[in-house]
């Protein structure tokens, strides 16, 4: 069915060529932390607010909680390393819509830096956290 | 009315930047590793340029969010008639939020 599918598996004739494909899986991983985060700034937002208006002692037992046990600092872990890839690739795509580098090779190399920029601040805010 | 949206995702974007690296940075690495309290909350909310920030967050974060599910949306094929309902459920859902962050935070700090 020719439609406006333009991406799919067919239009790889190897594998390589696939795995290959930086902006395609650029935009998957974009997509998917994006609506993660969606979910999460509603979460927060909804968290924070109820249990800013039940009073101190609520709040402060929710946040000892969401401050203080391992699953959630993990968790805080993640959600920054999401909120970096989300935010640097972002940072790609606004120079990309301005007409900054949009010669493929440079996409590419544009992205890697970023992602390596996201590994170094990622691994501070780690040893930050755990420190 | 779509080009102004779009638009709008990419200053959004741009302000979250600023401010979600403002938010993440001071949350985490200003206060002394014990779990936030109520007070400190408060304290923080009577500073003007700290409630400034986080009105701007709940405004411009709901927006990036909200925009981008409804762009996801826009990616499958959807009628003209769809297309506003859902753009109209998303705009109360939005306003809805940021209405009750603001509240909250107001509420929190006692300007209310």
């Amino acid at each position: 069915m020719p439609d406006s599918h333009l991406m799919s598996t067919d239009a790889f004739r190897t594998r390589n060529q696939m795995w290959d494909a930086t902006g395609m899986w650029a935009w998957v991983l974009h997509r998917i932390t994006g609506l993660g985060l969606v979910f999460y700034i509603i979460l927060h937002t909804v968290l924070m607010g109820t249990s800013l208006l039940s009073g101190k002692e609520d709040f402060n037992e929710t946040l000892s909680v969401l401050m203080g046990h391992p699953v959630f600092e993990f968790l805080d872990i993640l959600l920054v390393g999401t909120v970096l890839y989300h935010g640097l690739n972002g940072i790609r795509i606004l120079l990309f819509d301005m007409g900054i580098g949009v010669w493929i090779r440079t996409q590419k190399t544009l992205f890697w830096m970023f992602m390596g920029v996201g590994a170094i601040l990622w691994f501070w805010f780690i040893l930050l956290k755990l420190g | 009315m779509h080009a102004w949206t779009w638009l709008l995702q990419r200053i959004s974007a741009v302000i979250l930047l600023i401010v979600v690296g403002f938010h993440i940075g001071f949350l985490h690495f200003s206060n002394t590793g014990e779990p936030l309290n109520y007070g400190e909350v408060v304290t923080r909310l009577k500073t003007p340029i700290l409630m400034v920030f986080d009105v701007l967050l709940l405004i411009f974060g709901i927006y990036h969010a909200l925009y981008g599910v409804y762009s996801v949306f826009l990616d499958f094929d959807s009628g003209k008639k769809e297309r506003v309902l859902v753009f109209a459920l998303f705009v109360a859902v939005g306003v809805g939020i940021v209405g009750f962050g603001i509240f909250g935070l107001l509420y929190t700090a006692g300007s209310l």
